[in-house]
């Protein structure tokens, strides 16, 4: 089971003196269950691929499969109930009158009795770590952070195998980064929901995720584990990507020292490496 | 003059309108605030969302007017009208969205509006239009549709149009926050350049620390209260209160003290991969 893109091209304003290559030949395999995520500068093609994966783009060239099944138009709802998409600053497209409301909304479909309806609005909320006291709030007297929580309730709410987030933590303070990319890690750990990550945070990648998919110019240039992507700093540096700052302290390190490590993500993994070199020198 | 921005016991508070109710007092984004910016400073101002930065920003240059206590600049009390638009001509500012503060239809025709709004003459826009393109490297963009610019690009045609207005002082509130890390070195580079080469006065308001290392002066603010005041060094050391403040100490900082905790001669105060790098280097040499 996973999302499989195979040989994807996407152009903006095609046809026009402004047509622009989005996506080129992008092929990926993301499994079912794993988190990942999706690395690359503005530009690069990072949202015009996630907005393939559950249909809101349909590709020009090339397939993009959920489950094995191809999305087309016949399967295009049963594929939006399944994956899931949180855009960029997704508390600007809140609309309702209250908290409650705009959360159940993609509900309103389902057939579900109104206690129903309130049990999954209440089950939501307290993932993204809503309380239940602003839920009858409007929308217009809550915070920003809890606007961005309401909007990604939203489409926890439905319960999607793969949940997408593109730049979820964008514009947020440490405190209020941690706490959402938490509940969204712990989504994926206890609930099993396969996560794709969209973000420029190299941090947050490296503490986060299995797999990794970089992106530049419209192309995928690499994918692996953390560890194989990190270690090619140079070539991150080269696309305008900026590695952890313990991951950059290393990789100089080795240029003096052959033996030291350079797939090092953690502070904790780049004191132990740095301890050794100095003890054993002892 | 002494101070270019002074804040003197500087209360705010959003609720403020009605007067006649006292019990909206308490309701403070800005609460009993001391500060002052010499001219040709770099200050930063730190803290998490909601704690009165961006309020603090607004009160730098009229935006807004304080419930209790004085903001002068220039020596001027912002209140007084009669120089309302010298203080906002003195004092530019770039907010974090740069889809937000764009209205021109050309780089060109909104880098314009500032100066034209001050009725400079035209011989003289066409000069200042030249130099903020020229200094923010938008030459090329000139007749380009600013819609279609990257974000980096966007807020320097936003901090381009500043410069076409002759500012003494720029307030970047969060003006990185939306960019990528790309976008941030072209407005962190050009920030510096505006302040090292023309001694222009920067007040940068970010949550990103790695932007702080090179200002000369840094306020960390929670609850609308600076809490802490000092250099990048004084205050990146502190990972105790960065953390209380919903912050964070720089990766490096953490690392260097850990190991100096382990009893490895390191300064406590390293805030740069490079400061570590020429400090581990010898220890780890062959």
């Amino acid at each position: 089971m996973s999302i499989r893109v195979e040989n994807l091209f996407y152009s903006y304003m095609r046809g026009t003196p402004f047509e622009k290559e989005a996506l080129i030949d992008v092929s990926i395999e993301l499994k079912k269950g794993d988190f990942i995520g999706i690395i690359g500068h503005t530009g690069c093609g990072k949202s015009t691929l996630v907005q393939h994966l559950n249909g809101i783009l349909r590709p020009e060239t090339g397939r993009v499969y959920i489950d094995e099944q191809l999305i087309n138009n016949a399967n295009i709802r049963e594929i939006r109930r399944k994956v899931g998409l949180v855009f960029q600053y997704p508390e600007y497209q809140l609309f309702e009158e209250t908290v409650f409301k705009d959360i159940a909304f993609g509900l309103k479909r389902e057939n579900l009795t109104e206690e129903q309806m309130a049990e999954r609005v209440l089950e939501a909320a307290e993932i993204v770590g809503l309380d239940k006291s602003i839920l009858d709030k409007s929308i217009y007297e809550i915070s920003g952070g809890q606007k961005r929580r309401c909007a990604i309730a939203g489409v926890i709410v439905m319960k999607p195998e793969y949940l997408i987030l593109d730049e979820p933590a964008a514009g947020l303070d440490p405190a209020g980064r941690d706490e959402i990319l938490a509940f969204i890690k712990k989504l994926n750990k206890e609930k099993g929901v396969t996560v794709v990550l969209v973000s420029h945070s190299m941090d947050d990648i490296a503490r986060l995720t299995d797999y990794v998919v970089v992106m530049n110019k419209g192309r995928v240039v690499m994918t692996g584990c953390p560890r194989e992507i990190f270690m090619q700093a140079d070539k991150l540096d080269e696309i305008g990507l900026s590695i952890p700052q313990v991951t950059r302290l290393m990789c100089n390190l080795k240029k003096i020292n052959p033996d030291i490590r350079e797939d090092i993500l953690t502070i904790e993994e780049a004191k132990e490496e740095i301890l050794r070199h100095i003890r054993s020198k002892r | 003059m002494e101070y270019f921005i002074s804040f003197d016991n500087v209360y705010y508070s959003y609720d403020f309108n009605d007067e006649e109710d006292s019990t909206y007092y308490e309701n403070y984004a800005v609460s009993g605030i001391n500060f002052s910016v010499k001219e040709g400073e770099f200050l930063a101002i730190i803290g998490r969302n909601g704690s009165g930065k961006s309020t603090i920003a607004k009160l730098a240059n009229a935006l807004i007017f304080p419930s209790e206590g004085v903001v002068t600049v220039l020596d001027i009390d912002t209140t007084n009208e009669e120089y309302l638009y010298e203080i906002r001509q003195n004092v530019g500012m770039v907010f974090q969205n740069p889809d937000n503060q764009i209205i021109g239809t050309s780089v060109e025709e909104d880098i314009a509006f500032g100066p034209e709004n001050l009725g400079v003459p035209r011989e003289e826009m066409i000069k200042r239009i030249e130099f903020a393109l020229k200094y923010t490297g938008l030459t090329e963009l000139r007749h380009n549709e600013p819609h279609y610019l990257s974000g980096g690009q966007k807020q320097r045609v936003a901090i381009a149009g500043i410069l076409a207005m002759k500012p003494r002082c720029i307030v970047l509130d969060e003006a990185t926050a939306m960019l990528d890390p790309i976008g941030r070195k072209e407005v962190m580079s050009l920030i510096k350049r505006l302040n090292e080469e023309d001694k222009i006065t920067i007040i940068h308001i970010t949550h990103h620390m790695d932007e702080v290392t090179n200002a000369d002066r840094v306020l960390l603010i929670d609850n609308g209260r600076i809490i802490m005041e000092g250099t990048p060094k004084e205050i990146f050391i502190r990972s105790e209160e960065l953390k209380e403040a919903g912050l964070e100490q720089p990766q490096i900082t953490t690392l260097v003290n850990e190991l100096a905790d382990e009893g490895i001669d390191l300064p406590r105060d390293i805030i740069t991969v490079d400061e570590a790098l020429e400090h581990i280097k010898p220890l780890i040499a062959r």
